[in-house]
């Protein structure tokens, strides 16, 4: 080893140390969160490698049998392979589609409002869904559109229709689940975008109005351009969590008559894994899942910062 | 910046193997048998308070009294002398899916456990090592287990791994059997002057005369025909069934019944029940408002469990339905006047319990066990309820309830024990013969012994498993399952047309159900001592 290495390395050393004493309290801020993710994110990844061991409870991770790409060629040959992966993509895709716009319409709509006592009690009201745990929703809903007494179905009855059983049909499945979806998250997400909102600056406004620019115009050329960039900011943090479907809540309105629409990779895995007890098989399938994120944030964020300036890093 | 990544990778590592090194000490360690002043014959089992059992279970749930409120466990405490530390789940599934993650991690499991999942579960965490062997704890700490065992060898039977161990105590049923019969309204049947049905035929005939009649005089189409389990009508082609996927047939060959020859006939029946309205509106939607709409007079027939008809009498005769009248039906035959029907078996073995390698009292595990399990003292406290108050043995040396617990008056026998004592439902899931004869009687006991003359009566063991059978049924079984429950509901609503059978039997035959057959067979064959 060079002089020369040595001494540039102890140069580095010193550098950080530097660093590290002159940021000490940035340090010791960051610490909570550092040691958080430490603990809970990245030592559990070290148990996502009995994905490649037969593993087995008495021998612990490390003593289990490797068997490298066994389990995700299991489940690239399951007859379910396909469905769970297409199940996983129209899911996420939908809801892409239908439940990302519906709280920037929302928060645009609210915006507009002239009256804000009304604003508020719809605000209010919007997102309070939010903050009713997963399980009461689909309760409700379950209540809503059972065909027994459900008002949903008292009101396909008015119609003249016979009764839906909307949670045993499979065609059903992905519109109740995007547009519950929709119902429960939409209020909340809205305030993100009210926020980006109040900080446009109402010169622009007055000099449109001046201009003699119509409230659209004032719309679509000042308003919506500049909340653009959270926008994107938002759509790149979803794409990351594209192809992950909330396991609890298709795993509470699913049952073996819709498995054709709303059997994903997460419930395929807790049917398999943790209630047929192979947990390295369900651990590939979710390792296989959670790579494909992997991908396609990294390529969202890269065309982002392409097409648009506007990126997460 | 890349320093700074570099400092970071390096906090990693460590921390990594902080952990592992952590993990595989705790692994290592075991700790050693307590001392403690153990009993070897007589109660209390141990020093009051010197030994603490944690016992997880689901918990009862409900409206009734939790185990670790209920006045019987207290008692069975003072009378032991073992303080229990429930782990209590809300209910079953929540109990065996928090469990199932406890056991897969190996650690800190409790002394006395509930085993989630099936017999083959069970045997899994037995070979991992988790679930320590009971053969020579039995002998020495469980004289009522062994009395139990030999008066009725099935249950030792059931209990055994093929290697001839016993790792776990089933749960059993003994005295007048639940059959889960259906219970329909004869008091409709009568209005309408239709008798009932016996064939699949009938059957479809009967309900949709029910259906389309007004029976229940509210002036709307409000009925539901049949809101039971649609396997139910099985026997009427052939088949045996309490639920469940395979059997066997008079030549003791096991079969799944999706490869019956009469599976599409039945599929074809009860999508007919389905297409006319007849079947539970929410059928296939793993959901059910059946429970609600009886005490509404609103169901026509409904699966029910032993004295469960006289029950709902009640409650219709309470909210005002005077001539309310529910009545068992034996299940349908065949055209040819054939049923083959099953009732559950003595040993159940739907649920196992097993004292885990973490135990630091293993003998006094044991010894709770026999007093709770199998010991007279023990079940008549946990199924009946507390001596004198709730039941007496009369001059015969029979068991009787006394008046406090039959007419009580908001609740049936049942609900009161539950309610008042959280005895019946036992973490243990047990049914003893005394406690089941003084119970059940009337309307259940005139047809189960209609069908033991029928010779309808079977019953399906459940064998416990090798491990190389346990291994290829972990792999096979949840798509076989998965595809069956799916298809079943699929054809029966019509979304799928029967048309389609051969390929549905197509992909069974490529998820391997013929070899989880012969795996079914040879297990059968071992249980029949072949």
């Amino acid at each position: 080893m060079s002089a020369e290495i040595v001494v540039r390395t102890h140069a580095r050393m010193a550098r950080i140390q530097r660093a590290l004493y002159n940021n000490r309290y940035l340090w010791l801020l960051a610490m909570p969160g550092i040691v958080y993710f430490i603990v809970f994110h990245y030592v559990p990844m070290y148990g996502a490698t009995i994905a490649f061991r037969n593993y087995s409870f008495a021998r612990g991770i490390a003593g289990s049998e490797w068997v490298g790409f066994r389990y995700f060629i299991q489940y690239f040959r399951a007859a379910d392979f396909v469905r769970t992966l297409r199940n996983t993509a129209l899911i996420s895709l939908y809801t892409l589609i239908f439940g990302f716009p519906a709280p920037i319409v929302l928060a645009l709509i609210l915006n507009e409002c002239r009256f804000s006592g009304f604003k508020k009690i719809v605000q209010t009201i919007s997102y309070l869904p939010y903050f009713i745990s997963t399980v009461i929703i689909v309760g409700i809903l379950v209540n809503l559109v059972n065909p027994i007494d459900g008002i949903v179905n008292e009101a396909v009855r008015l119609l003249g229709h016979r009764p839906i059983n909307f949670m045993g049909e499979a065609n059903w499945f992905r519109p109740l689940y995007v547009s519950s979806n929709i119902w429960q998250y939409a209020g909340w997400t809205s305030i993100v975008y009210l926020a980006a909102l109040t900080s446009i600056d109402p010169e622009l406004y007055e000099s449109a109005i001046i201009d003699g620019a119509s409230r659209m115009q004032a719309l679509f050329r000042i308003t919506i351009p500049s909340i653009i960039p959270t926008v994107i900011i938002m759509l790149i943090i979803r794409m990351g969590t594209l192809m992950t479907v909330g396991m609890e809540k298709v795993l509470l309105m699913y049952s073996p008559g819709t498995y054709e629409t709303a059997d994903v990779i997460s419930t395929y895995v807790y049917r398999r894994g943790l209630l047929g007890l192979q947990y390295s098989f369900g651990a590939a399938v979710g390792l296989f899942n959670s790579v494909i994120n992997t991908i396609m944030l990294l390529t969202f964020n890269y065309v982002a910062k392409r097409v648009s300036e506007t990126s997460l890093f | 910046m890349k320093k700074v990544y570099r400092v970071l990778a390096l906090l990693l590592v460590t921390a990594s193997l902080v952990y592992a090194g952590g993990g595989r000490e705790a692994a290592g360690t075991r700790t050693s048998a307590g001392v403690q002043p153990l009993n070897t014959h007589g109660l209390p089992i141990v020093e009051p308070g010197s030994v603490t059992l944690s016992f997880a279970v689901q918990d009862v749930g409900g409206q009734f009294v939790s185990l670790d409120e209920a006045p019987v466990w207290q008692l069975v405490q003072e009378i032991t002398g073992v303080t229990i530390d429930w782990q209590l789940s809300p209910d079953a599934n929540a109990y065996d899916t928090s469990m199932m993650t406890r056991l897969a991690a190996g650690q800190s499991l409790p002394d006395l456990l509930r085993i989630p999942g099936s017999v083959s579960d069970a045997v899994r965490y037995a070979h991992e090592g988790l679930l320590i062997p009971m053969d020579d704890l039995i002998e020495t700490y469980g004289p009522n287990i062994q009395r139990l065992y030999e008066e009725n060898p099935s249950i030792e039977a059931s209990s055994r791994t093929p290697e001839g161990q016993i790792y776990f105590l089933i749960n059993y049923l003994l005295g007048n059997e639940n059959a889960n019969l259906t219970a329909v309204r004869q008091d409709w049947l009568d209005a309408l002057s239709i008798d009932a049905p016996t064939t699949a035929e009938e059957w479809h005939h009967v309900l949709k005369t029910v259906k389309e009649s007004d029976v229940n005089s509210t002036g709307r189409d409000d009925i539901i025909a049949y809101g039971g389990y649609i396997d139910y009508f099985l026997s009427a082609f052939g088949m045996t069934s309490r639920g469940g996927y395979y059997w066997y047939d008079d030549n003791d060959r096991v079969y799944f019944y999706a490869m019956h020859p009469q599976f599409r006939e039945y599929l074809e029946f009860a999508h007919k029940l389905y297409r006319d309205g007849l079947l539970d509106p929410m059928y296939g939607s793993g959901q059910s408002m059946v429970a609600e709409l009886v005490p509404q007079n609103r169901i026509f027939a409904f699966n029910a469990w032993a004295a469960e008809p006289e029950l709902r009498d009640a409650e219709l005769k309470a909210a005002g339905f005077a001539n309310a009248n529910f009545e068992y039906l034996i299940p349908p035959t065949t055209p040819d006047g054939h049923l083959s029907f099953s009732t559950l078996n003595v040993a159940r073995n739907t649920q196992r319990y097993g004292i885990t390698k973490d135990s630091r009292y293993p003998e006094v595990a044991m010894r709770f066990y026999d007093f709770i399990y199998a010991s007279e003292q023990g079940t008549r406290l946990t199924l009946a309820g507390i001596e004198g108050e709730d039941w007496y043995i009369d001059e015969g040396g029979k068991l009787q309830f006394t008046d406090l617990a039959i007419r009580n008056p908001s609740y049936n026998l049942i609900g009161y024990l539950r309610t008042h004592r959280g005895a019946f439902v036992t973490p243990m899931d047990l049914q003893t013969a005394e406690f089941n004869d003084a119970r059940i009687g009337g309307k259940f006991a005139v047809n189960l012994q209609r069908i033991q003359d029928s010779g309808g009566n079977a019953q399906y063991p459940v064998i416990v498993p090798t491990a190389e059978e346990q291994e290829r049924d972990a792999v096979l079984f949840t798509d076989i399952k998965s595809h069956i429950d799916e298809m079943t509901i699929r054809f029966v609503t019509g979304a799928r047309s029967l048309a389609t059978f051969d390929e549905f039997v197509r992909t069974l035959r490529s998820l391997q159900i013929e070899e989880l057959t012969e795996i079914y067979q040879k297990q059968y064959d071992r249980f029949l001592g072949k």
